[in-house]
């Protein structure tokens, strides 16, 4: 047992303690009077200086009426998942959604006034909004012209608020609304009406020309997103930010990471740079404010693809040994694995174990790949570990659980560093879902006998 | 489209709310404002045709919210750190929770606010957030536990 035991941590505020406190700061807010504020006695407000720019002119839906389309088949699936020959008109598959414990593919390396920042997950959704998308691009260049189509069920009655004009065509039992980018309204009403649900995996344009880019974002799917200074760099461009393109006043292609790109000028003054990562097939963003616009290009060279995960991967799976340790049991939190069925740290197997300055380690999955370490988070010190090997059993007690941002992402040993008398580390995924820190289980051994 | 005397009745009826649900989706009256104003020139073209306004005001005003969260809530928490201790300004445990209500990804945010404070039931906060009331639930107690966590460290 070591001398510096973990203190206490503070006690954490109860759920009514909480909701009380919001009160408070959310009562605050509103108690605040505006300056400038000419409401009163609830007159309209004239024209106001927008505080930040966006563009006045409502929504202007364009009914198109009542378009008789394929009927969806009952049993369709999500056009978000691939089937495994899922093509489209122009022959490219969609490799589709990935896990969200991938890591942030790509950063900024422009230097101390854009420092990597926290990384975050975004917008989580609930299931089941309904909600599908997918987009084509005249020519496959987004600059050249850009429709973004997506469908939702009808049992709403409500058009959703968005800005640019929506072409909705209503199925059977759902419909299809669109925007678009470089289109004139007709051409955008021409192109909606060909659209076919039900049709294929994604949905067929066949309209001559233009290219599907697979833009899909599972509503459950999280994406990830880093700020550097001011800048944010996102690893999925999700349907609202795709709409949001849509709406540029200026678009042109660009090169980022060497990949084939494109920079959106939004009407706030804002720039979204997209572009495809080779690997994984999905989109990712660089988001520059307002005041940087003239600094986009410098902004857009300095966008690197991430290889630490990878590097760091093979520099440290010389360390992972090959020979399986024993079964490991944890009886505080019901888990029991055979350890080192893997030999690389992707634990694909089950645990992976080896040796890091001299202080044995078992690096498990948290959610995936039978999630051997999924409640890693619930363990306390003093709680045993057994370690069944061939030479017998070997126990150890938990000094210390913490969690710690992890300089690499991906796959990787970067574990929370060890202390002295450190015996031995469990290492998994934090917080859970994504690989931005590691959760460290720091044990020592109790010697038998 | 709607008459401007109708209008103007629907606009009164509806600010004063609109502005509170900003607030709780924004963390701050000044912008809650705009957007409120916003979204109630947005909903003018549409109110002749709907059976129940208010709803559809609700899912609008949720959605511009949402808008303008990703694109300037890092930014407010800027400002927030920047303006901290000023005559006026809010009081640090009124910038420690808007801090961590920024914190949240957004839905689980606008459940949790519109829930306690604009005091929305789950259907309502369902239908202006597209998901099922079973899933406001899941929001609310993932926003309440990051919360949580957010407060402690």
């Amino acid at each position: 047992m070591t001398t510096d035991q973990l203190t206490p941590p503070p006690p954490t505020p109860s759920d009514a303690e909480l909701v009380a406190r919001i009160r408070v700061a959310l009562d605050e807010v509103a108690a605040t009077s505006s300056a400038g504020s000419a409401v009163g006695g609830g007159g309209r407000i004239g024209s106001r200086p927008r505080m930040w720019g966006r563009i006045a002119a409502a929504a202007a839906v364009i009914a198109v009426g009542v378009v008789a389309v394929a009927v969806l088949r009952p049993d369709r699936r999500d056009p978000l998942q691939p089937t495994t020959d899922s093509t489209d008109a122009t022959g490219a598959t969609d490799p589709g959604p990935s896990s969200s414990d991938g890591p942030l593919p790509y950063f900024l390396a422009i230097g101390e006034e854009f420092p990597p920042g926290e990384i975050t997950v975004a917008d989580t959704c609930c299931a089941g909004t309904g909600t599908m998308m997918t987009a084509w691009a005249r020519g496959g260049d987004p600059a050249a012209g850009l429709l973004v189509a997506w469908t939702a069920p009808l049992y709403s009655d409500y058009l959703p608020d968005l800005p640019g004009e929506v072409t909705t065509v209503t199925t059977a039992d759902s419909s299809i609304s669109t925007v678009s980018l470089g289109l004139s309204a007709s051409e955008r009403e021409d192109l909606t009406a060909q659209i076919t649900p039900g049709s294929g995996l994604p949905w067929i344009l066949p309209a001559e020309g233009w290219e599907w880019l697979g833009f899909s974002m599972a509503a459950d799917q999280p994406a990830l997103e880093q700020s550097f200074g001011a800048v944010t760099l996102s690893s999925r461009v999700s349907l609202e930010a795709f709409i949001e393109l849509t709406t540029a006043t200026a678009a042109e292609a660009v090169t980022v990471a060497g990949e084939p790109g494109w920079s959106f000028r939004l009407p706030d003054g804002s720039t979204e740079v997209v572009w495809r990562d080779p690997r994984s097939g999905l989109w990712s963003s660089l988001s520059v404010p307002a005041d940087l616009a003239a600094r986009v290009d410098e902004l857009t060279a300095a966008v690197e693809m991430n290889t630490a995960g990878e590097e760091s991967a093979d520099a440290t799976t010389s360390t992972v040994q090959a020979e399986p340790l024993g079964r490991l049991v944890i009886d505080a939190i019901g888990l029991d694995w055979v350890v080192g069925g893997s030999p690389a740290l992707d634990a694909k197997e089950g645990p992976a174990w080896g040796w890091a300055d001299g202080v044995m380690f078992i690096v498990g999955n948290r959610t995936t790949y039978g999630a051997p370490f999924l409640r890693l988070d619930e363990l306390q010190p003093e709680d045993v570990i057994t370690l069944e090997t061939t030479d017998g059993p070997r126990t150890f007690e938990v000094t210390l659980v913490e969690s710690c941002p992890a300089q690499l992402n991906g796959v990787n040993l970067d574990a929370c560093p060890s202390r002295p008398g450190d015996d031995l580390l469990l290492v998994t995924f934090d917080p859970k879902y994504t690989s931005v820190a590691r959760l460290t289980v720091h044990a020592n051994e109790i010697p038998a006998g | 489209m709607m008459d401007s005397a109708s209008f103007d009745a629907f606009y009164r009826a509806h600010h004063a709310d609109a502005v509170r649900w900003a607030v709780a989706l924004v963390g701050s009256r000044e912008v809650a404002e705009e957007l409120a104003h916003d979204s109630l020139e947005a909903v003018r073209p549409r109110l002749d045709g709907l059976d129940q306004p208010p709803a559809y005001l609700r899912r609008v005003v949720v959605n511009r919210c949402h808008s303008w969260h990703r694109r300037h809530a890092r930014e407010q928490r800027r400002i927030r750190r920047a303006t901290a201790g000023a005559p006026g300004a809010y009081t640090a445990e009124t910038n420690e929770m808007l801090d961590a209500l920024a914190a949240l990804p957004y839905r689980q945010r606008a459940a949790v606010t519109l829930r306690y404070w604009a005091d929305w039931t789950d259907d309502q906060i369902a239908e202006a957030l597209g998901c099922a009331p079973a899933s406001v639930r899941v929001l609310v107690h993932r926003g309440i536990a990051t919360l949580r966590k957010e407060i402690a460290e």
